[in-house]
Parts: structure tokens; C-alpha cells; sequence
């Protein structure tokens, strides 16, 4: 599904380039859940960016499905952006003068959905989430982790095929982030596939795979050996 | 589209004081556009209120060699009116001040003396009853009158039977024959009676003798205005064969809008110019603010680019909560104006013509709104395009500061510097004005008006003038008139408080109204009627001079010996003196103010004149001025009136009091009305407050520019001090780690100010060289100041560049107080 070859990013400095990402190989396969880890600064938020294309400055070679992303213009990105990728964001970044169901509307209302048909799938989204009850609530008014659901829900509210997540449980307390991370798991079992930045190992011991990231370098890549799974009846 | 006006909403609300602070800011600057727009609207662009009134022109005659406007003589209006081809209609007017009596209180009204074709040219007639017929213009059936509407309603309750009736004009009845529509009006005479013009047999008003006719007229469809001026100037030609008294006599034709405006036309464009400055700095300084916002703001914006949103998108959001706040501010500046227009109405036309038509009407409304969603687009648009433009993974993600801070910092720099230098020119412009004034202020205009009122007198002539004399041109006809006002200024001498009383037929600053010519018997008499040199003749009785107080130079004034069979004598001004005899002392030299019979045409004269009588000169005086305080004064001849009257029966008393002038006013009616019950007087005011009138207009536009630059200069401080305080807050840690390493809180200050000194000098530049360029429109407007008056100049200058640094010092000051620890912590 995805295929980056020789992705590089560089940052003009005083002293010359600096090398965010440097000739970065990566094959990810639809259905997969992968797990992108390193130390502060090794470029796994940058990868993210490129990843979900909101970021143009890199060069190399980049597909997404049949399309050659590094060929497009940015706008052309924007529009794959729309139609493949959602996006979690650690600091959930909900807009604060938006209510809960205005949250979910918006990529929806930035994707040319007739006024009807987006009531209904907020509708549905909220319902699917269990969060119908705090539709009219301001994100202020919520705690982290009903903050973070709420991004999640938005990620997926236009129905993706692309999951990207950057360190998605990073503000939360340990069971807001598993109950994060169990639903991530199960939206994989489903089909979505999902890519993760995290510190956390525990974390990665959710997804199958595990790339690793060092000074903007792939420096390993490795299959997780104990998956944590879903335990029975296990509420949100 | 919804979706973006209820966010843009709700982000105004979320903001209240940032809201109040622009919406405070759109309806100032949107409010002075609209209302001065209105003014524009009524004064300079709708057309007059007559039918096809583009069409409409004054026809004036002028002086070819010298340009000077002239008047017309009756005969040539008749001729012209008989022989034109070209015209639709031609028409003559004067003004005429009329006393109405009867059975209420008497009254003075402005009264409009026209030709039969008069209402017709304008294309608008009585709503009731008939308008003038060419049978009205024959002496004896001319004794009918039109009312205006307002004095229709007004003395005559509006009565719907008031056709046919008869009314007291002048002590002599006329049939009222027709009530013209409401608010009809013609330029600023403010005549409320129309009546027709006539003239009896003999009289000498109807001759090349006298010329005081205007004329309107409309040239026939298809035909120009040059070819309907070659065709009136072709007769002017023929009339000129037969009366020399013509030559140099031409007509030129103006548009009737253009000659009712023109003087008032460059004031109201540099206000129009102000007002248009005024909004541009309010733009700035809205941009400046949103700036700042978007910088806030550049989280949520990567937020909804990160979620799918175009730039097009973004830039639409931005702009409909632009247009919102616009049309918020637009629309509180609307009714700011509709409020300020209530001071315009009291404008008299001599400073505002058509100031009655001053409306919001929708031309003035759809601009209101025009001027709004441009404002939106001007404070919004860069705002609008720089807030879009956001690094959506720098924002989001791990690198944090992004260059778009320093980028904003320099657009909003580059702002203010846009709104000193704006505000600069305003206030140079206003400063020329004040020092304008203030010349013509200190013009000595060669009187001392504290301690004296002043009041219209307008003698009936039924009553006062025996007319069959006045057509044999004998002094005796005004024997009456003069046994009038000597009556009441004797009286009026009597009372307490007054120390001198008379009477005039044109105050100071009345305007140059009666012009003749002066023949010297001590030099050879012209041979042609043309070279006889051109006065300005006053009538006097009383004490005149000493009322006015008029210094005498030489010589002596008027005294009551100076009657009707005494010998006939005169006083001249210095400005006479100076330009005809040299400085020399005329006292005992003869002149007189018409000209040689043998000068005279054939047949103009009674066969039995024995004129011109000569006067001997008692007397010099100083020059008072009688045009306006920026106009040299003329030679000018006074004549008591027993001896001169020459028909003048509209007459202004003045009276110099010890004290307060205007407490006299009851006791002075009294008087009058103790000679004749049925006088009444009119426009009663002191001269000070005449004065004040006759600069209200330059006084008016040096005050109102003035608000506008205080108020731009006070926008544009504003500015630079928010962009200051904002370059402050961003650079705080950077400031606490310089203080952390050592620097001194002078530093710190010296680096603000610094700052601020940069961007007010290159405002400064900026407005000096506009201001340059911009102040020649002011010349038209100023008075003994050039428009690129140095010490001008350097002055706004430097205070602006204080009242800059002024501005920054608070923002310098804080930042000095930056505590290091706690700016290194909050990183």
C-alpha cells in the first residue's frame, strides 16, 4: 500500500543542511499495523508528515496505492490526503470553539459532503463512538482521554483507508492510552491500516510490526513477538 | 458558507473586547466616510431638483478683458430672451427683499423677482394654482405673487383657499396666484415669494443704467453649449452696436449645478480625501489587530489544514469573519453619520449650498455598504492570505516557532509605517489650515466689530420713494426714506447704552455689491464710458464711521448739516486715495460717482437731467473690507444718504452699545416700530458673529480636518504601540535570556525605542513626501500659507516622531521588566 524509497527531508541551518530523514526505505502493506519508534529527534513525527502529506519540503520516492506521490503537485496531495488518510495528533488538536459534533463535521464539510448526509454520519459517528451524550459539549469540557476519542472519531468520521497516529496516548494516563490503543487494534482487525508513533514499547506491542527510527535513519526493522490483545467484554 | 459565518460568530463573541475595539474603530472611520460622502452626494453630484437639470445653465455676463463677472441690464435679458435660437427657455431672476404685513407681525422674506418663463426653464410649477404668465411681466397686472410652501404653511396656516387672495407686499396688495411644491427651493437665496418682474414705464431700472439680472436658460436638444453661448454672444455683439455702454460686455454660460457649488467644491473634496485617509489608517490598524489574532490563531489553522481544508477555504473563513465585523462597524457607522447629519442642516448655504439635501438616501447607503465590504477585503485580505499560508507539520508537530512570527512582525511594521505617514499628511493638512485661519483671524479688516449689532432694514418703496421724481432722476424722491432712518437713529441715539447709531446700504464683508464708476474733475475727463475708473459706492446716514469704527485720516465725517440742499459731498477710502491720487490729500477735490452726461447715451436720460451732481471730498478714511477678509479692499466712495440714496431702500442698521450689544435689540424694534409700526427688521446679529460667518466655511474645514488627523494620529500611536507590545511578548524569552547574560534594563529600552524610532522615522519620510505631493489641493483653501510651508512641516514632524516614541516607551518599559527566570521557565 504504501512504498517509500530514499525519502529524504534537510533543514537549511547556519552551518550548511541539517538531515531530518535520510534515505528512508519502507514497504507497508494494506491491513498492517506498524509501529514507528526511536529516540526524541530520530525524524518519526517528520516521517508522519511526509506520510499523511503535510509536509511537501522532502524529496524521494514515494507511492501511495497506485499513486506516485512524490510526482503530484501539493494540491493534488491535499486531495489524496482527503480521500486515503486520518490523522490522530498526540495534543489531539480538537478545535476549541467547536462543539463535539462540529468537530466531526469539519473534514467532512472539507470534503464537499452535502449538509444531510454529513448530519447523518456525525450522527452515526457519535453513536459508534459512544460519545452521543457529549455531541454539544466544548472540548474544554472534556477530560484527555474523551478528548482523544473525540480525535480519533474525527480521524475516521470520512472513512479513511490510512490511520496515522503521532504518539497518540503521549497526554493520557496509562488506561485512557490502552483504551486508545484497544481500539486501535480493533478498527486493525476491521482492516484499517494503522501507522504509529510512540515511545511507548508497550505501545508497539499492539501493531505487528516495528520500524526503527536513529538520527533520521531506518536502523531496524522487527515483527513484535507478544501482541497484546483484546480481552472479553473489556469496556471504553 | 452558514457553517463560516456561525464560527465567525462565535469567534467575536469569544473576543468581546478585540470585537468592541474593531467594531468601535469600523464605525468611525466607515461613519465620517458616509457622512461626508452624503454631503458630496447632495452637494456635488445629484443633480438639482429641476427636470433634465443637467441640462440647466446660468448664463453670466462678464467683463471680456478682465473676467470679471457683471450683471445683466433688462433690455439685453429682453433682447435675448426675443432673438435666442438655440434655447429651450431663458429666464432672469433677482433677489429682493420684501416686507410682508398685514395682519400678523410684519416680516422681512427674501423675495425671487423673475421673468415669466421662470419656473417653466426650471421645469417644475406650482402644485397649486398657476405659475407665471408673460401678461404678469406688464406693469399694473404684475401685482401677483407665488408662495413657497414653507411660507405658505407658515404665516398662512397652510390655508387650502389662499388662491386669489390678496397679501400685503411691500404695503402694496398682490393676488396670490400659486403655492410651489414642498422643499422647493432655488440656490441659496432662500426666497420664499416669487414674484414677477416688471417695470413701469420710465423706469430707470429697465435701462442700460443699471445691471443686476442673472439668467438661467436650457439649451434645446441636440444643441451644445458653445453653440448656444456663439448664438448669445452674436446678439450681445447687435446690442453692443447700439449701446457702448456694453462694450467688453460677453456672456459665458456654466452649468447652474457648478455655479452654485463651485466655491464650496474644494473644501468638500480634501475633506472627502481626510475622511478616505481616515479609513485607510483604520485598515491598518484592523489588520494590525487581526495579525496579531492569526498569529493565535495558526494552531487551529493547521488543524483544519491538517483535516482537509484548502488554502481557498481557509482565506474564505478569514474573510466572512472580516465581512461580519464589517458590516457590524459598517452599520453603527451608518447611524453615527445619520446622527451627524443633523449638524449639517444648520449649515447656511453661503457655507454649504444645498446642505438641505444632505440625506441617506440609498446612492448614499449603497455606498455605506460598498465602503464596508471594501474595508472587509482591505484589513482582511493580507491577514486573510498570510494566516492561510501555515507549515501544517511545523505547527502540529515537532519544530516549534515557525518563520511566519518574524514574517507577520515585519507586514505589521510595514503597516504602521503606511499609517504614520498617513496620519502625517492629515495632520499637515490640518495644520496648514489652523495657521490659514489664524492669518485670516489677525487680517485687520479695517473695523472693530466688538459692541456693535446689526439689523436688515427693507423700506417699502410705495410707502418711502415717490417714484415719479426717482424717473426724472431727482435726490428729492428719497426724501421720505432718508426722514425715515433719520427718525430712527436719532431715536435709537437716544437710548441708553448706545454710543452710536446709522444706517448703510452694504456692511463690511457684505460682499462688493454696488460698483459704479468715478469721474475727477481734477484731471481730463475720459473720452469713452469704459475708461471711467470702476468704485464701490456705499449710502450712509448717521454716524456711520464711529459706529463701525472706521478710523478718520483726513479730513472730517459726515454730520447732520450734510443734507439734501447742502453741498453735496463724499469720503473716500484710503485704497482710493492711494491708487488715483497718488497718496496725495484729496480733501476739497471733486468727483462724482456717474458718469459725464456727454458719456451717456442718447435717450437714456431725462431730457431735463442736469447731472451728475459733483461732491466734494471732506474726507478720507481707512479701508474697510467689504469683499471678504482674503480680498484686497477697493476704492470706495461713501455718500450720505440725503444726497445719494439713488434708489437704496435695503438698508442695515448698525448700533455700537457700551455693553452687551444684543440687549438692545428689543429696545432698538421698539424704536422702530415707534416711526412705523409696519417695519420690521431682519437677520439681526452682532458683527463679530458676522465675521465669524463670513470664515465659517475655512473655520469648518480646518476643524473637521483636524478631528479627522487627531483621530488618525491617535489610530496610528495606537498602532505602533500594539506592535511594540506584540514584538515584546514574542520576544520575551529571548529578552530574559539577554538579561540572564548581563544586559542592563537600558538596553532593553534602548532597543524598543530604537525600534519604534525606525519605523516612525520611515513613516515620517513616507508622509513628508505624500504630504508633499497631496497639500497643493489644500491651496485653494489657504490664506497667506503656502502649501509646502516649511517650519509647517518640520513641526508636525518632530511631534509625531515624539508622540511615536511616546508610544513605544510603555512597551520598553515592560519589557525591561522581564524577569529572566520567569521567561526561561515558560519556554
Amino acid at each position: 500500500m504504501i512504498e517509500l524509497k530514499s525519502v529524504e527531508k534537510a533543514v537549511a541551518t547556519r552551518a550548511g543542511q541539517t538531515f531530518l530523514l535520510r534515505r528512508v526505505n519502507l514497504s507497508i502493506a494494506e491491513g498492517e499495523f506498524v509501529t514507528i519508534m526511536g529516540p526524541s529527534g530520530a525524524g518519526k513525527s517528520t516521517l508522519l508528515s511526509i506520510l499523511g502529506m503535510l509536509d511537501h519540503a522532502w524529496s524521494g520516492e514515494y507511492r501511495l496505492f497506485e499513486h506516485k506521490v512524490h510526482r503530484l503537485k501539493p494540491k493534488e496531495r491535499i486531495e489524496l490526503n482527503k480521500r486515503y488518510v486520518g490523522f490522530v495528533f498526540q495534543q489531539y488538536h480538537l478545535l476549541d470553539n467547536l462543539t463535539v459534533a462540529e468537530n466531526l463535521d469539519i473534514p467532512l464539510s472539507y470534503r464537499n459532503v452535502k449538509g444531510s448526509e454529513r448530519a447523518a454520519i456525525v450522527a452515526d459517528t457519535l453513536d459508534r463512538f459512544q460519545i452521543v451524550g457529549k455531541k454539544d459539549l466544548f472540548p474544554s469540557q472534556l477530560s484527555g482521554g474523551q478528548q482523544q476519542l473525540v480525535g480519533v472519531a474525527r480521524a475516521l468520521i470520512a472513512k479513511p483507508k490510512l490511520l496515522l497516529a503521532d504518539e497518540p496516548t503521549g497526554n493520557l494516563h496509562s488506561d485512557q492510552g490502552r483504551e486508545i490503543m484497544r481500539l486501535f487494534q480493533k478498527l486493525n482487525d476491521e482492516g484499517m491500516t494503522i501507522l504509529q508513533v510512540t515511545h511507548s514499547e508497550e505501545n508497539a506491542r499492539y501493531g505487528q510490526r516495528i520500524v526503527r527510527l536513529h538520527d533520521g535513519w531506518v536502523t531496524g526493522e522487527e515483527r513484535v513477538a507478544e501482541r497484546i490483545g483484546i480481552p472479553e467484554g473489556a469496556a471504553r | 458558507m452558514l457553517q463560516d459565518l456561525r464560527h465567525a460568530l462565535r469567534t467575536l463573541v469569544k473576543s468581546p473586547g478585540f470585537a468592541a475595539a474593531a467594531i468601535a474603530t469600523l464605525a468611525l472611520g466607515i461613519g465620517a466616510n458616509t457622512a461626508i460622502f452624503a454631503v458630496v452626494d447632495a452637494v456635488l453630484l445629484r443633480p438639482l431638483p429641476y427636470e433634465r437639470a443637467g441640462a440647466l445653465v446660468l448664463a453670466q455676463t462678464i467683463q471680456s478683458e478682465s473676467r470679471q463677472p457683471w450683471a445683466t441690464a433688462p433690455p439685453d435679458f429682453y433682447e435675448l430672451r426675443r432673438r435666442h435660437r438655440t434655447l429651450e427657455g431663458l429666464a432672469s431672476f433677482y433677489v429682493r427683499p420684501v416686507n410682508l404685513t398685514g395682519s400678523d407681525e410684519p416680516e422681512r422674506v427674501a423675495a425671487l423677482v423673475v421673468s415669466s418663463g421662470f419656473f417653466a426653464v426650471l421645469g417644475r410649477q406650482p402644485l397649486l394654482g398657476r405659475g407665471l404668465a408673460i401678461a404678469d411681466e406688464q406693469w399694473g397686472a404684475h401685482r401677483v405673487a407665488i408662495l413657497s410652501d414653507g411660507l405658505w404653511r407658515r404665516r398662512f396656516g397652510a390655508d387650502p383657499g389662499i388662491l386669489g387672495r390678496p397679501i400685503q407686499v411691500d404695503g402694496v396688495p398682490h393676488i396670490v396666484a400659486g403655492v410651489l411644491p414642498p422643499r422647493f427651493s432655488f440656490g441659496s437665496s432662500g426666497a420664499q415669494l416669487f414674484l414677477p418682474m416688471a417695470f413701469a414705464p420710465g423706469d430707470n431700472l429697465n435701462t442700460h443704467n443699471n445691471y443686476f439680472l442673472s439668467m438661467i436658460g436650457r439649451p434645446k436638444p441636440g444643441i451644445s453649449r458653445a453653440r448656444a453661448l456663439a448664438d448669445l454672444n452674436a446678439i450681445m455683439r447687435d446690442i453692443e452696436r447700439e449701446h457702448p455702454e456694453n462694450r467688453g460686455l460677453t456672456l459665458e454660460l456654466t452649468p447652474l449645478q457648478d455655479s452654485i457649488v463651485q466655491a464650496a467644491r474644494p473644501a468638500i473634496l480634501v475633506l472627502m480625501g481626510a475622511v478616505a485617509f481616515v479609513l485607510l489608517i483604520a485598515c491598518g490598524n484592523l489588520a494590525n489587530l487581526l495579525l496579531a489574532h492569526a498569529i493565535g490563531r495558526r494552531r487551529e489553522v493547521a488543524i483544519r489544514a491538517a483535516l482537509g481544508a484548502s488554502r481557498p477555504r481557509l482565506i474564505r473563513q478569514f474573510l466572512t469573519e472580516g465581512i461580519l465585523l464589517a458590516l457590524v462597524g459598517g452599520s453603527a457607522g451608518v447611524l453615527l453619520a445619520s446622527w451627524s447629519l443633523g449638524a449639517v442642516h444648520l449649515l447656511p448655504p453661503s457655507v454649504l449650498p444645498r446642505a438641505d439635501e444632505v440625506r441617506l438616501d440609498p446612492a448614499v447607503l449603497a455606498f455605506a455598504f460598498g465602503v464596508t465590504l471594501l474595508t472587509a477585503l482591505l484589513f482582511e485580505l493580507v491577514p486573510a492570505l498570510h494566516g492561510a499560508r501555515v507549515d501544517v507539520s511545523g505547527v502540529l508537530g515537532e519544530r516549534s516557532g515557525s518563520p511566519a512570527g518574524g514574517m507577520s512582525q515585519s507586514l505589521r511594521g510595514a503597516l504602521v509605517v503606511v499609517e504614520i505617514a498617513l496620519s502625517l499628511v492629515l495632520l499637515v493638512g490640518a495644520a496648514l489650515m489652523l495657521k490659514s485661519v489664524g492669518r485670516l483671524l489677525r487680517v485687520d479688516a479695517g473695523f472693530e466689530p466688538r459692541g456693535v449689532v446689526s439689523a436688515e432694514l427693507n423700506l417699502p418703496r410705495r410707502k418711502y420713494i415717490d417714484e415719479r421724481l426717482e424717473r426724472e432722476f431727482s435726490p428729492e424722491s428719497y426724501a421720505r426714506a432718508n426722514q425715515f432712518f433719520q427718525s430712527v437713529i436719532g431715536r435709537i441715539r437716544a437710548l441708553p447704552g448706545v454710543q452710536a447709531a446709522a444706517v448703510t446700504s452694504g456692511l463690511p464683508l457684505g460682499g462688493e455689491n454696488w460698483g459704479k464708476t468715478i469721474t475727477f474733475y481734477d484731471r481730463p475727463i475720459p473720452s469713452r464710458l469704459q475708461d471711467l475708473p470702476p468704485i464701490q459706492y456705499r449710502v450712509v446716514a448717521g454716524d456711520y464711521f464711529r459706529a463701525l469704527g472706521i478710523p478718520i485720516l483726513a479730513g472730517r465725517a459726515f454730520t447732520e448739516r450734510d443734507v439734501l440742499h447742502a453741498p453735496w459731498v463724499a469720503v473716500v477710502n484710503r485704497e482710493l486715495v492711494r491708487r488715483y491720487w497718488n497718496g496725495r490729500d484729496p480733501v476739497g477735490r471733486l468727483i462724482s460717482v456717474n458718469p459725464p452726461r456727454e458719456l451717456v447715451p442718447a435717450g437714456t436720460l431725462p431730457p431735463n437731467y442736469a447731472g451728475p451732481e459733483k461732491y466734494t471730498v471732506v474726507g478720507v478714511v481707512g479701508n474697510a473690507l467689504y469683499g471678504a477678509l482674503d480680498r484686497e479692499p477697493l476704492p470706495l466712495v461713501y455718500v450720505p444718504y440725503a444726497q445719494g440714496a439713488e434708489g437704496a431702500t435695503n438698508m442695515t442698521l448698525v448700533v455700537r452699545a457700551r455693553k452687551d450689544p444684543l440687549s438692545l435689540v428689543g429696545a432698538i424694534r421698539e424704536q422702530i416700530a415707534g416711526v412705523d409700526r409696519d417695519q420690521p427688521i431682519a437677520n439681526v446679529s452682532t458683527l463679530e458673529a458676522r465675521i465669524g460667518t463670513s470664515i465659517l466655511r475655512p473655520r469648518l474645514v480646518t476643524l473637521m480636518l483636524g478631528a479627522f488627523a487627531a483621530l488618525a494620529a491617535l489610530m496610528a500611536l495606537v498602532g505602533i504601540y500594539g506592535v511594540m507590545w506584540s514584538s515584546i511578548r514574542q520576544r520575551t524569552t529571548e529578552i530574559g535570556i539577554r538579561m540572564a547574560l548581563g544586559a542592563e534594563p537600558a538596553w532593553v529600552i534602548k532597543e524598543v525605542l530604537t525600534r519604534g524610532l525606525r519605523l516612525s522615522a520611515a513613516g515620517v519620510g513616507l508622509g513628508l513626501a505624500a504630504a508633499l505631493g497631496v497639500s497643493r489641493v489644500l491651496s485653494a483653501l489657504l490664506f497667506g500659507v503656502s502649501s509646502i510651508d516649511p517650519p509647517t512641516y518640520l513641526g508636525v514632524a518632530v511631534v509625531l516622531t515624539c508622540a511615536a516614541l511616546a508610544a513605544c516607551y510603555l512597551p520598553a518599559r515592560r519589557a525591561a521588566r522581564v524577569d529572566p527566570a520567569i521567561a526561561l521557565r515558560a519556554e
